[in-house]
């Protein structure tokens, strides 16, 4: 281990690694900070950047928009009362009185400084448990792979927003989405409707672009502009100017140290579970503050704290959901899912072998990560100075960009029109289902494992003689068999009750 | 809020009746035209089998989304999503259209990108999407479209070397 961290360091020792990871780190705070966009569009978008990039740079990139996306949610939130990502929406009750009564400056070094601190505890954690954890997961066959990617996905589905009912249909939906081309076993063709650009699959790329991107065009084209909202809620730029009570000192933050960690545990602690994503853990933790705190009342009325517990919660997830991630290969949520494929892009498969088999590149990840909070302070203090002008730039300008980045990115995967039209088609569907409310999130990954599941599935299932005792004679996949089938029950249920009430 | 109720149980209906016709389509016609099964050994898989049982497991949530509101009289208490905000009366009608008017204009880009080049549709493609989003401005919809896919262009093809079309 020792022996791949100081080899893993010894390739960030690169400047095309910290220009990559600047890079990323700024257009993750300006992709952040404008409402609509978010770091699954701006990661999707930039993978064909990756392509000319070595693997180390690559992922310093995406991993940069990855954590600085989260943080620039928190600018819109402050300055304009609307949160840039869901994540920041905790932000809000505190931050935005802040900002009128001129602290704005004060409200976003808050959310930086414990911005930073939830992601530098969350990825020394990643640090210290993935690899313990992939070492565990070497133990699993294929039935314990097919059955933890059961559970995973179930798990998902129920509590990714929405319906329960609802998010299985999408998941399953992947996975069937997943199963288009080559038969991996008997070498058929399915559902390729003799188009010789299907017969490897549908691409990540252009599947998770129109997924994301291109609904989220449709969706925000017939929205109202909040450009027009953040105009008229712009803190007064004079009060702005009052330095001292925006400056934070280190005692400042000290004052908050108890609040912070407990929010770091509780960003991390959801962070690792699948499904839940940024904004749960980020309400939790500042309901937590607040009942620990001795003015509860002062809540809402924007205090530090109040700005605190929240951005360290949502900035501490992004380490808990790289710890299956990589560790498992399952994806949390959609932001993984999406860094998970331009880690199979470059060549990289998560899951229990990683460490073993690219173990030098992962500890080059998982140290950047932590090292980049620096750059991540940096820019975010710089950019504080100009966030209200790229705060105010048109939704016109911006995603008109998007869909001619969406159709490069698309296209630049095999150099293939076809793959443009499958992000057309995936973007109407994602649409759809968006007005449907159908959560997009267990599509994805239902997409994302959907291989690895039907391989594990059917290896175990040659191996049964087409037997599925296969997965409940095994001790450990019968475990995650009765807990899928618990959470499906636990979840139905509930399903039931809220019907009935 | 009954009306927001209301349109989240016909959500819900909907799309259990979409998944439902989707799944027995597949289960009657779709599979069986395009997935091609020759002869699979006693104890094999067929490459069947996981789409017929991921595409059964639509059909009976689907079958379960349409079966739930039968369960109860009162409307689920849903909150209304962001987007089901009424929109300001002067442009009501515009924001309403005008998704559909980007789909079109989607469809046009990959047919200008398929007959003419990404060119010709990152102009249009870009000047299209502007005017959805309310930009009246010609001359600015022209000069943003005409300097943003020089740049796009500039940035692809000669730095990435992405050989567009």
């Amino acid at each position: 281990m020792f022996t791949d961290l100081i080899a893993g360091f010894s390739l960030l020792l690169n400047w095309t690694v910290l220009a990559a990871n600047i890079i990323g780190i700024v257009i993750g705070t300006i992709v952040g900070a404008i409402p609509g966009l978010g770091p699954v569009i701006a990661i999707a978008v930039l993978i064909p950047v990756t392509f000319v990039l070595p693997t180390v740079p690559a992922m310093m990139l995406l991993l940069g928009v990855y954590q600085a996306g989260i943080y620039g949610g928190s600018i819109s939130a402050v300055l304009f009362n609307i949160p840039g990502v869901p994540a920041a929406a905790a932000t809000v009750f505190d931050g935005f009185p802040m900002a009128q009564r001129g602290l704005g400056g004060r409200a976003l070094k808050i959310a930086l400084y414990s911005s930073t601190f939830g992601n530098i505890f969350s990825c020394l954690v990643l640090l210290l448990v993935a690899a313990p954890l992939a070492a565990i997961a070497l133990k699993f066959g294929p039935a314990e792979i097919a059955t933890l990617l059961l559970l995973a996905l179930t798990v998902i589905s129920g509590v990714s927003g929405g319906s329960m009912i609802k998010g299985l249909i999408a998941g399953f939906f992947g996975l069937l989405c997943s199963t288009v081309g080559l038969d991996p076993i008997w070498g058929t063709f399915r559902f390729t409707m003799e188009i010789p650009e299907l017969e490897n699959g549908l691409a990540l790329v252009p599947v998770l672009i129109g997924l994301f991107a291109i609904s989220e065009l449709l969706i925000q084209v017939g929205v109202p502009d909040p450009a027009l909202k953040m105009k008229s809620t712009n803190p007064d730029a004079e009060k702005q100017k009052n330095a001292k009570a925006n400056h934070v000192s280190l005692r400042d933050m000290w004052k908050m140290r108890g609040s912070m960690l407990y929010s770091a545990i509780i960003g991390l602690s959801f962070g690792i579970l699948p499904g839940i994503g940024s904004t749960t853990p980020a309400f939790m933790s500042y309901a937590f503050a607040k009942q620990r705190s001795k003015h509860p009342e002062k809540f809402g009325t924007g205090i530090d704290e109040g700005v605190a517990a929240p951005e360290c919660a949502n900035n501490a997830v992004t380490g808990g959901a790289l710890i299956p991630m990589l560790s498992l290969g399952i994806p949390g949520d959609a932001v993984t899912a999406v860094i998970l494929g331009a880690l199979m892009l470059q060549g990289i498969t998560p899951g229990p072998f990683v460490f073993r088999d690219n173990g030098v590149e992962v500890y080059a990840f998982l140290i950047g990560l932590i090292l980049s909070s620096v750059p991540t302070l940096i820019a975010g203090r710089i950019f504080l100075r100009y966030a209200v002008k790229i705060l105010a730039l048109k939704r016109c300008y911006i995603f008109s960009t998007v869909l001619v980045m969406c159709i490069v990115g698309s296209y630049s995967v095999n150099n293939s029109i076809a793959d443009v039209a499958i992000m057309c088609v995936f973007g109407f569907i994602g649409y759809g289902l968006r007005l449907l409310n159908v959560p997009l999130p267990p599509l994805l990954i239902g997409f994302v494992v959907g291989k690895g599941f039907e391989e594990a599935l059917r290896q175990s299932l040659l191996v049964s003689q087409g037997s599925l005792m296969i997965f409940v004679q095994r001790p450990i996949s019968a475990v995650f068999v009765a807990a899928s089938a618990l959470v499906l029950l636990w979840t139905m249920r509930s399903a039931l009750k809220k019907k009935k009430a | 809020m009954q009306k927001i109720k209301n349109k989240i149980t016909k959500k819900d209906l909907l799309t259990g009746l979409i998944f439902l016709v989707f799944a027995i389509l597949m289960l009657a016609v779709i599979i069986p035209y395009a997935v091609p099964v020759s002869f699979v050994p006693p104890g094999q898989i067929s490459p069947r089998f996981l789409p017929e049982v991921l595409t059964g497991a639509i059909l009976v949530f689907s079958a379960l989304l349409l079966l739930l509101p039968l369960l109860k009289k009162s409307a689920p208490s849903v909150k209304a999503p962001a987007a089901e905000e009424e929109p300001a009366a002067e442009n009501a009608t515009f924001l309403k259209i005008a998704p559909f008017l980007s789909i079109a204009v989607i469809i046009i880009s990959y047919l200008l990108l398929v007959w003419f080049g990404f060119i010709a549709c990152s102009i249009f493609s870009m000047a299209a999407i502007m005017f959805a989003f309310g930009e009246r401005n010609i001359p600015k919809l022209v000069i943003v479209s005409l300097i943003i896919t020089a740049l796009v262009w500039l940035f692809a093809v000669q730095l990435l070397n992405i050989p567009l079309p």
